[in-house]
């Protein structure tokens, strides 16, 4: 007869087949269910929620606790051979609010709606509203949380009501496409549209006309590599110039011509992804009065996945905005800032993304605040 | 015993979850065929499943998935496994404006689609019959 002890003692090998098991049945659950048979047009989007803990004081954005993230449902209908659509709707919570006004009232925001004729496989013209073409982030990732290694996209590239610089989308015209060359092939953007005002302080694109009557135009050209050492890597130039008039109660108070040069990469070498983009800015009074002022933003991310599953990642970002320039006096985010952050993302499934990351943030150069955060996103797409 | 019947009955359920998660060995053979219409090369097959060629000469190509065939497929012809593929398209889609190919559930229905759709290109895993053209056997 076995004693109680020893029945425990002989149970406990078990334990780890019992685990392995359960892991493994969990793991099936959670296998990505084949699609099934799909006709006609499909609904897809991403969300995601997320938990901040930041040492930020009374900062619009700098709320501790939990966050709804954002609700994103796009379509994209093939109307004919030659004709396609992308629409793109998001609910989000706008939390660029003064301290004591309403927290994260939710609001639609048409983020695309935009008609394409595909004239061959190296060139589509596209009008509407587009995410703007410059750099790799925002026409890569935008508001696909679930896509993009980090819970927050690079401060200085957020959206234009988050405290972004530079005009995520844009109302007009844009051909964009590649071309083979060599051993890879040649990609190019070029666009125009309405050029961008600044509305209590954050870029607005006018959706409803250009009632500036200012003109936007710029462009993207890279090289995509394909084979050889330096297969996949996808490096290029942009560049944008407009003229950005500043509103407040709808009075005009300044104009500012905003010319911006840059480069960008991406590469995944292997299990490896490296990104980085910089922007020069060039700003002058629209009047001609007093100099050009320099401002430069960048950053530059690493990261390494794991057995598919795990991505340890690193990112630094910097901008030294001129508060002599008109275009950034009047932005809410722009004040200059540098931030180093880590953090690892976990695929769950390839729907499912868990992510953690922290960062310390000095803003102090302008006069702002040093500090840390932590961010805990849970980031799906359908 | 009782407790070594457990054991057997962890250790199977072990193999059973494991044989499900794992993928399927790739046995049988996969032939690409399309409508007599399209102008393609074999070349141009990994192109058309990453959504990097939609025309060919003018013509709309409409690219088939084949539930029954897409693991042979993807590790054979794409080298990708499913959560990668399903990735790529996920990220064309949302980024390009494309459709992703159109999913059928057997090698018969594949068959049907393209005999009868101009630009219509699919894979099955047996050999086809007449009114489709092999543009690959691999």
């Amino acid at each position: 007869m076995q004693t109680v002890s020893t029945r425990k003692l002989l149970k406990r090998p078990l334990w780890p087949s019992r685990i392995t098991a359960w892991l493994l049945l969990g793991a099936l659950a959670l296998q990505a269910p084949a699609r099934a048979d799909v006709e006609g047009l499909a609904l897809h989007g991403f969300a995601s929620v997320y938990y901040t803990a930041t040492g930020q004081q009374n900062a619009p954005e700098g709320n501790t606790g939990f966050k709804l993230d954002n609700l994103d449902l796009y379509l994209a209908p093939s109307l004919s051979d030659h004709i396609r659509a992308l629409m793109e709707d998001v609910v989000e919570f706008d939390d660029w609010h003064a301290p004591g006004e309403s927290n994260g009232q939710p609001v639609i925001d048409i983020e695309r709606l935009q008609v394409g004729y595909v004239f061959n496989d190296d060139v589509t013209v596209w009008i509407g509203r587009f995410h703007t073409p410059y750099g790799y982030w925002n026409t890569a990732f935008h508001h696909g949380a679930q896509l993009q290694p980090t819970v927050m996209r690079p401060q200085f590239v957020a959206f234009e009501d988050h405290g972004g610089i530079l005009p995520a989308h844009m109302d007009g015209l844009w051909a964009t496409g590649r071309a083979a060359h060599g051993p890879g092939r040649i990609t190019y953007d070029a666009y125009l549209g309405n050029g961008q005002r600044i509305l209590d302080g954050a870029l607005d694109m006018q959706n409803e006309g250009n009632a500036d009557a200012h003109t936007a135009f710029g462009g993207r050209l890279g090289y995509e590599f394909r084979g050889g050492a330096l297969d996949t890597l996808w490096i290029g130039l942009h560049g944008f110039d407009e003229q950005v008039d500043n509103f407040v109660s709808g009075v005009m108070t300044a104009a500012t011509n905003v010319k911006v040069i840059g480069g960008f990469f991406h590469w995944t070498p292997g299990n490896w992804e490296l990104l980085g983009e910089y922007y020069g800015f060039q700003n002058r009074a629209h009047d001609g009065s007093g100099p050009s002022h320099s401002s430069s933003a960048w950053y530059a991310e690493a990261n390494y996945t794991f057995f598919g599953l795990i991505t340890p990642l690193a990112r630094y970002e910097s901008d030294r905005l001129s508060q002599d320039d008109g275009y950034f006096q009047y932005l809410q985010g722009g004040k200059s800032y540098q931030r180093e952050l880590i953090g690892v993302r976990y695929d769950l499934t390839p729907q499912v993304a868990l992510k953690l990351d922290g960062n310390h943030t000095d803003a102090t150069r302008d006069g702002g605040q040093a500090y840390n955060e932590m961010h805990f996103q849970v980031a799906v797409r359908f | 015993m009782k407790l070594q019947a457990h054991r057997i009955r962890y250790l199977l359920c072990c193999a059973m979850a494991l044989v499900a998660v794992l993928p399927a060995p790739s046995l049988a053979d996969v032939y690409v065929i399309m409508n007599a219409s399209l102008m393609l090369t074999p070349a141009d097959i990994t192109s058309v499943y990453t959504g990097d060629k939609q025309l060919a000469g003018g013509t709309k190509i409409r690219a088939l998935d084949n539930h029954a065939g897409q693991g042979e497929f993807l590790s054979k012809v794409l080298q990708l496994n499913p959560g990668r593929y399903d990735s790529l398209w996920t990220m064309k889609s949302f980024r390009d404006g494309l459709t992703p190919p159109t999913v059928k559930s057997t090698d018969a229905d594949v068959i049907a689609y393209v005999q009868t759709t101009p630009g219509a290109i699919g894979y099955v895993t047996t050999a086809p019959p007449p009114g489709v053209v092999v543009l690959r056997k691999y």
